[in-house]
């Protein structure tokens, strides 16, 4: 019952449209003559269709234009890193930890240096005699750059390149 | 690819006459802004979403193909830019429901005409953002199905079944709203 009201119904928008073959625009006349109810869905479907088609298009303000080549001159002077900066920079950043790493498995910075702080010769007011050394450990000091330069890259990477690259095809479907 | 009109201006735009984008935001803002206000249902939203839109379109003009027409590929940023802002949106947006469809003394004709595009605008409401869409870029008669597609990424198929299904529902939803105005005059 459902499907035939359906079908009915397709049938008429195509009547509407005038979009049907003549020999079955001669049977839905037939069988709109004889048939109330289809008579008045095909009334609902003109009243629809005939607002449709008063379909318009809507203004927006005065001062659209205006605003957007505002906006425009805004944007350009904020700046920021094209993605093409940013490939170089990240490019720059896992070149200089590639070395760090190297560096690092080389042996370079394997030794401890102990810093004592009483060659200072600070004001005896202030400082207790016999201020405590303290141990550098060079190849912790590397690791932490290391990795905080791999954290930046990641950043640079999904802020500098990855977004704007995704953002732009999302945005013009391309 | 047919002369596209747009495209000697385009060409001067890049080589850096940026006031000529003015010319090119006032030949299609009428048009970009019908998109973000039928998926967005407020005219400020739909301003904010529209001058993104153009603002958009300015950066990524060294990016356009040329393989649409700029009318099209613009349509299309507008149309992904309004969907973006409906995502983001966090307010209510306020119902056509909630507006009072009353009766003012301005004389029957304007009255007729003014009932007759908010009980439009009142279906087309009930509608999802894409059907609204569809259907008004087909009722304004200057897009093809294809084109219409190409500015919503979607199949041509598709959206010929999803006009198809938006006609309908909103001639059940109108007749419904003429009927609930009947029984309250």
């Amino acid at each position: 019952m459902k499907n035939s009201q359906a079908h009915w119904e397709n049938k008429l928008w195509a009547y509407l449209d005038g979009s049907l073959p003549a020999d079955e625009h001669r049977e839905i006349n037939d069988v709109l003559r004889e048939n109330e109810e289809l008579r008045d869905k095909l009334q609902d479907l003109r009243a629809a269709e005939h607002l449709l088609r008063t379909t318009r298009l809507r203004e927006p303000s005065d001062t659209f234009t205006r605003r957007i080549m505002t906006n425009l001159d805004r944007t350009a002077l904020a700046g920021g890193l094209s993605v093409t900066k940013s490939i170089f920079l990240l490019a720059g950043i896992l070149v200089t930890t590639a070395i760090a790493v190297w560096l690092l498995s080389a042996g370079y910075f394997s030794s401890e240096t102990t810093v004592d702080l009483n060659n200072l010769k600070l004001p005896a007011r202030f400082v207790p005699e016999d201020i405590p050394g303290f141990s550098i450990d060079g190849k912790t000091i590397v690791n932490a750059i290391v990795f905080l330069s791999l954290g930046v890259a990641f950043v640079l990477l999904d802020r500098g390149i990855l977004r704007p690259l995704f953002g732009r095809r999302l945005q013009t479907g391309a | 690819m047919s002369h596209d009109p747009d495209l000697p201006l385009i060409d001067r735009i890049l080589a850096g006459e940026q006031a000529v984008y003015a010319t090119i935001v006032d030949r299609y803002k009428r048009y970009v802004y019908t998109i973000a206000f039928k998926v967005l249902l407020d005219s400020a939203d739909a301003e904010e979403a529209a001058q993104d839109a153009f603002v958009k379109t300015f950066h990524y003009l060294k990016g356009f193909n040329r393989q649409s027409k700029f009318s099209t590929w613009l349509y299309r940023i507008a149309f992904n830019t309004a969907i973006t802002h409906k995502r983001r949106q966090r307010k209510q947006h306020r119902s056509l429901d909630d507006f009072d469809v009353g009766v003012h003394a301005q004389g029957e004709g304007y009255m007729e005409h003014r009932d007759k595009s908010r009980f439009l605008d009142l279906a087309l409401s009930r509608l999802g953002e894409l059907d609204r869409t569809a259907l008004t870029l087909f009722y304004l008669k200057e897009f093809s199905l294809e084109e219409i597609a190409d500015i919503m990424g979607i199949q041509a198929n598709t959206i010929k079944v999803r006009i198809h299904r938006a006609r309908q529902r909103v001639a059940e939803e109108l007749k419904r709203i003429l009927q609930q105005e009947a029984l309250t005059l």
